[in-house]
């Protein structure tokens, strides 16, 4: 559909594997700022359920997403284990807790297929893609929609504390 | 004029604000300040006067756009926000008029219909709004018919170094901006300062003031509530016209961290140097969060661990707490004018009034027997304490009804007020005013005559009162 005219932009089709539960999933390598072990988490009342505290990472304040609970899956069996797969949304940090950290794989935009439309639940509605490689599918995440759904989903909590307030 | 011109502000972010800025200032120029003439008929010097003020604040910068016009007529705002379906009219009638301004912000709320005196004013300020939520910033705004409107503008720092009091609370630490603490006061259970309850809102007693509290445990939901209330600290804050206090476990260097429950050989009232002030670099926390409105930005402390910097103005949002004027003779006529709720009760001659409910201390029944007469003036005894007691009907100069066996209600009022109880029959009700007041030029005793709960009620006036408390303080 591209004008021959027009220059072809260079595209990354590379994406970082991670597992989480029993699944294998993938971000773009692009947003990728770093990948690191462990970080003192430092918890934030009220915040989504998935966001499980803050990390201190070179200066930087970085929130941490569970991506167990934000995949509705059940908590890991040794609690705040994993690893932080610090991404970089724009001016936006955000530090994804995964199970495992898995190799960068490169994959052609046209090898990659849409998931199914089953059901957009919090395990699927960050997913847009799906590939199979070597027997095993990967699950192709949009870091923006991760986010995304957890600013939908917080509680309106303005609203619940102003209501418990009453007359004499 | 302008205020704090030096206030500075990431360069970001004054590209984003000059906009939404420029925008107000035309605002209160074209819509705000009346013609010449009309000032000069309301008694108002024929020059408007137009105030640009700019600080820093809770690691924010606030910047206000004050004008002295006509203000926004709340009236006209409700009736166009039930005509365009907003809200229902049966609950436009009962919001209190600093919610209806908040119609202002609807987007096209006024573009509809230039014609009206309420249109020009909201031209574009769901834009405004929308451009300072945009880089994490609120706007407020606040208008009083005749004296004018101030629209509060708040942007964060992207990067501020601020002086800061870091708080124990469960197991952990929150930063609080020190320019918003006055003081603060260690809990005692041995007859030291205490958290009282007036009415299901928790108080604590200063100097004779009483200031609304926040446990900040319970408010963030950090544990069970049953945790014992006799010791901690209270830290005193000071947002806008609100004065609350945030009760903590302890400072950051109060007692050994990790054991909540150890006694603490402070004073009763701790001086701010004791405390543990400390300077830290505001950060962001990230969208996702500062959405929440609780937490203004987050801080590495020097041993490393992440604490978060808590928002004030947001803790006073959620809690809506009520203004808690100033001190002095001054804020209890500013209370008149401000406060949001009123106790609403009958006197005996049958009296609707009203009274601010930010001048009661406590509530009490009694019979006439406990009325004690000394000297012509009239006591009721608690304990050791003497409360000085005049008839609500004798303040409004109606002759006091037959004097009767039925019971009595006492409404005893703050210091400010002279601490006086005012008799009344019944306590009836705690409500917002309906409608604006209306001064009353004849009436003695009474500042004005609104609506609450739709009945026509007298609201007592409080400055009267004070030149009489005078002789007894």
């Amino acid at each position: 559909m591209i004008p021959s005219t027009m220059p072809v932009q260079p595209h990354d089709t590379r994406y970082c594997c991670f597992v989480v539960g029993s699944d294998c999933f993938a971000v773009a390598s692009i947003g990728v700022a770093e990948v690191l072990r462990d970080g003192k988490i430092t918890r934030v009342p009220h915040a989504p359920e998935a966001v499980i505290g803050l990390i201190h990472l070179r200066g930087r304040i970085v929130p941490v997403i569970d991506m167990r609970r934000r995949l509705g899956l059940p908590a890991a069996a040794t609690p705040l284990g994993g690893t932080h797969l610090v991404l970089s949304l724009l001016d936006d940090w955000y530090s994804l807790l995964v199970d495992e950290m898995l190799e960068v794989i490169e994959v052609a935009d046209h090898d990659i297929e849409q998931p199914s439309r089953a059901a957009p639940d919090s395990t699927h509605d960050a997913v847009t893609g799906v590939y199979a490689d070597a027997g095993r599918l990967v699950h192709f995440l949009d870091p923006q929609r991760i986010v995304q759904a957890l600013a939908r989903q917080r509680e309106p909590f303005l609203n619940r504390q102003g209501a418990s307030h009453g007359g004499i | 004029m302008i205020d704090g011109a030096d206030t500075e502000l990431d360069r970001t972010l004054i590209e984003s604000i000059r906009d939404p800025l420029t925008h107000l200032v035309r605002n209160a120029v074209d819509h705000g300040i009346e013609p010449p003439a009309v000032r000069e008929a309301a008694g108002k010097p024929r020059t408007g006067r137009l105030l640009l003020r700019a600080f820093h604040e809770s690691g924010q910068v606030t910047i206000e756009v004050q004008d002295d016009g006509a203000g926004i007529p709340v009236e006209a705002v409700r009736a166009k926000a039930v005509a365009r379906g907003l809200i229902d009219a049966a609950a436009a009638a009962v919001l209190p008029d600093e919610r209806v301004l908040q119609f202002i912000f609807e987007p096209g709320f006024s573009t509809a219909a230039q014609v009206t005196s309420v249109s020009g004013r909201g031209v574009g300020m769901d834009v405004v709004k929308t451009n300072i939520e945009a880089i994490g910033g609120t706007v407020d705004l606040s208008s009083y018919p005749g004296l004018g409107t101030t629209v509060r503008v708040r942007v964060p720092l992207t990067l501020a170094i601020i002086p800061a009091l870091v708080v124990r609370c469960a197991t952990e630490r929150f930063a609080l901006p020190q320019a918003a603490v006055g003081e603060l006061v260690s809990l005692r259970a041995d007859g030291g300062p205490r958290i009282e309850g007036l009415a299901g809102a928790d108080v604590i007693r200063v100097r004779g003031r009483l200031v609304p509290v926040v446990f900040l445990d319970e408010f963030l939901g950090l544990r069970p509530t049953t945790a014992a209330r006799e010791n901690g600290t209270v830290v005193l804050v000071r947002v806008d016209d609100h004065e609350f206090g945030i009760v903590v476990d302890g400072t950051q260097t109060g007692a050994p961290s990790g054991d909540p429950s150890t006694p603490r050989a402070a004073h009763a009232v701790t001086s701010m140097e004791a405390a543990s002030l400390s300077t830290i670099v505001v950060k962001p926390i990230g969208s996702l969060l500062a959405q929440m409105g609780i937490y203004s930005g987050g801080t590495v402390l020097g041993d490393g661990g992440v604490v978060l910097i808590l928002d004030l103005r947001g803790i006073l949002r959620a809690k809506d707490l009520p203004p808690q004027p100033r001190r002095g003779d001054e804020a209890v006529a500013t209370a008149v004018c401000v406060t949001d709720n009123y106790l609403v009760c009958r006197t005996i001659a049958g009296r609707r009034i009203a009274v601010p409910v930010d001048a009661v201390v406590r509530l009490e029944k009694f019979d006439g027997q406990e009325l004690q007469a000394v000297g012509g003036k009239r006591l009721v005894r608690r304990g050791d304490l003497f409360t000085p007691v005049v008839d609500a009907d004798m303040l409004l100069g109606t002759q006091a009804a037959q004097e009767d066996a039925g019971s009595v209600s006492l409404v005893v009022l703050d210091g400010r007020c002279g601490g006086i109880g005012i008799a009344v029959r019944q306590i009836l009700d705690v409500a917002a005013a309906d409608s604006i007041l209306q001064p009353s030029i004849a009436a003695p005793g009474v500042a004005g005559t609104f609506a609450i709960g739709g009945i026509a009620t007298e609201l007592l006036d409080l400055v009267a009162l004070v030149p009489t408390a005078g002789s007894h303080s």
